[in-house]
């Protein structure tokens, strides 16, 4: 049986190990699937890892015109067919995590499959195997309660609509719910996108 | 693995698509054999199978074309095609992607090869094996040393048994043979390596490539049997067998995803579009804005009100995820930025640290 991945930015001290590790998973052919981004890079070092939710019912797949995503009968949202991928970025569009990872010259989506090769078979995701902090913890969800004052969360109000997610969120005790409104959250401005970009 | 594949009620407009293109197969091959008189004895068995491959690949093609994401992606083809200036992106993008199929060589180059060769190969094959199937073509002696083409009952020349014309005839599938052979074993190899891999090795992966290489080998080992009068008959119907299984199976497999790939022209022609939706949060160029409203359309058919966050850009989507924790967490990283308001926090939100281990 395969595991659930917490994530809990606010633990994440952007080493980078995630992604290397990432990279290194037999499946994912040397490229990471995680994103580490700022939240406020002119203000704050706080970093956050990114990996896929898994959705119950994933947005990426409903939108795929060539049904290219597949599900894992035990909800592991897998990265595109490349068979059948043509690259047209309908789930980066759709997913409301913003995961895929669409290279358009190969006309392919990759995206985080949560180590399928690996986690199908007993072990941990390469993410959460490295991870210092504890941002990326795999286990069950008696395990991470015993270590945390906070709760895992996986669902989430995106406007008018509640995503139940397999993967889960690190919340405080108290809340229900994650929501996510678009005008609420921080945005960025000009001169923190220029420094963002010149960074990278 | 389940997916989202086409709704039942397509399927019925796909029968009717199917039952239509195969009765104008059965009626061209009629009329293209002069009522069958053209038509193998040998060859009946392929005829069979290639016209319940059409019915079958027809209904697969029509279903999953009218699926609605598909549909999107198939109109834009198809409008592009009745305007003559967005007709040739179509035309540079199918001879890019689907002739050269680039796109592979982004991904592998080795692999890029193996798959030219054995779609090349394919392609091939069945250009010269089916319409010398459906009766029309087929060569007449002329002489002890000279063969006729004759094409649709109308002879197109002649040429002599030890020239190129001849060698090119009676190699091309070979020839053919050989590419598809040399794709499908780099493939059964690259996926027999990785057999460690969940579901590298599953059967649906590689009996169809298994199939292809069995009637690659046994096309190649028909002409080299032709003089052992014991061995011939079994090879060949081994080929048949083989070849029938493929056909009929072909639009069940993995295969099938040759009647995909035309949708990446259409996502070709949409990424052509000049306008362009931006990131509501960051101004970043997100997609085009026929995309963006597509896909907010597929979204809503399915009762998803992903509306707002639609607008924004992935890395702006992922960052609104961790600012909403870290909100949540009572963290300010940008007094002038956040939202404050006593709505945006849990009123018993504890204060916000970094790394706390329990």
């Amino acid at each position: 049986m395969i595991g659930t991945l917490f994530v809990d930015p606010s633990r994440c001290i952007g080493c980078t190990a995630c992604v290397e590790a990432c990279s290194e998973c037999p499946g994912h052919g040397g490229e990471s699937m995680i994103h580490l981004d700022w939240l406020e890079r002119a203000s704050s070092v706080q970093t956050a890892p990114t990996v896929c939710m898994h959705c119950t019912e994933p947005a990426c797949a409903a939108v795929c015109p060539a049904d290219a995503i597949k599900i894992d009968p035990e909800g592991i949202v897998l990265s595109a067919l490349a068979e059948r991928c043509i690259g047209c970025g309908n789930c980066a569009l759709a997913c409301p995590f913003g995961v895929p990872i669409i290279h358009e010259a190969q006309a392919l989506m990759r995206k985080c499959d949560l180590c399928y090769d690996r986690t199908s078979v007993g072990r941990k995701p390469m993410c959460a195997t490295v991870c210092p902090s504890g941002a990326l913890f795999y286990g069950t969800q008696e395990e991470v309660a015993d270590l945390r004052r906070s709760r895992p969360q996986s669902h989430f109000v995106f406007g008018g609509e509640t995503v139940h997610t397999r993967n889960h969120l690190m919340v405080p005790l108290s809340v229900g719910t994650v929501t996510l409104e678009p005008d609420a959250t921080v945005s960025r401005s000009t001169a923190e996108q220029q420094l963002e970009e010149a960074l990278c | 693995m389940s997916g989202y594949g086409a709704e039942p009620a397509l399927h019925r407009v796909a029968l009717r698509d199917a039952t239509l293109a195969t009765a104008l197969v059965v009626a061209a091959v009629w009329a293209g054999s002069r009522a069958g008189r053209d038509l193998d004895p040998a060859l009946l068995g392929y005829l069979g199978a290639t016209i319940v491959a059409t019915f079958a690949l027809t209904w697969r093609v029509s279903a999953f074309w009218r699926r609605l994401p598909s549909a999107f992606y198939g109109r834009a083809l198809l409008t592009a095609l009745r305007d003559p200036w967005r007709a040739r992106t179509v035309f540079h993008a199918a001879a890019i992607d689907l002739g050269t199929q680039r796109f592979i060589a982004a991904r592998s180059r080795t692999r890029w090869l193996a798959h030219l060769a054995l779609s090349l190969g394919t392609l091939t094959s069945f250009a010269i094996t089916v319409p010398l199937v459906f009766g029309w073509i087929h060569f007449a002696a002329d002489g002890q040393d000279h063969y006729r083409p004759v094409v649709l009952g109308i002879v197109l020349g002649r040429f002599a048994l030890d020239g190129g014309a001849a060698w090119l005839a009676f190699h091309a599938l070979a020839l053919a043979g050989g590419a598809v052979a040399f794709g499908a074993t780099y493939f059964l190899t690259a996926r027999l390596r990785r057999r460690a891999l969940p579901g590298v090795t599953d059967p649906g992966h590689v009996l169809p490539l298994a199939l292809l290489l069995f009637v690659a080998l046994s096309g190649l080992a028909l002409p080299a049997s032709r003089n052992h009068a014991e061995l011939f008959p079994a090879v060949s119907l081994l080929h048949e067998a083989a070849v029938v299984v493929l056909l009929v199976g072909l639009p069940f497999s993995k295969l099938a995803h040759v009647l995909i790939r035309p949708l990446q022209l259409g996502a070709r022609v949409v990424r052509a579009s000049t306008e362009w939706s931006a990131c509501g949060m960051c101004g970043a160029r997100l997609a085009p804005s026929v995309q963006v409203a597509a896909v907010q359309a597929l979204l809503a058919a399915r009762g998803a009100r992903l509306a707002g966050h639609l607008q924004q850009c992935p890395p702006c989507r992922r960052r609104s995820t961790a600012a909403a924790q870290a909100r949540l967490l009572g963290a300010r990283f940008h007094p002038d930025l956040v939202d404050t308001s006593p709505q945006a926090r849990v009123p018993d939100a504890r204060p916000y640290t970094f790394g706390k281990v329990a």
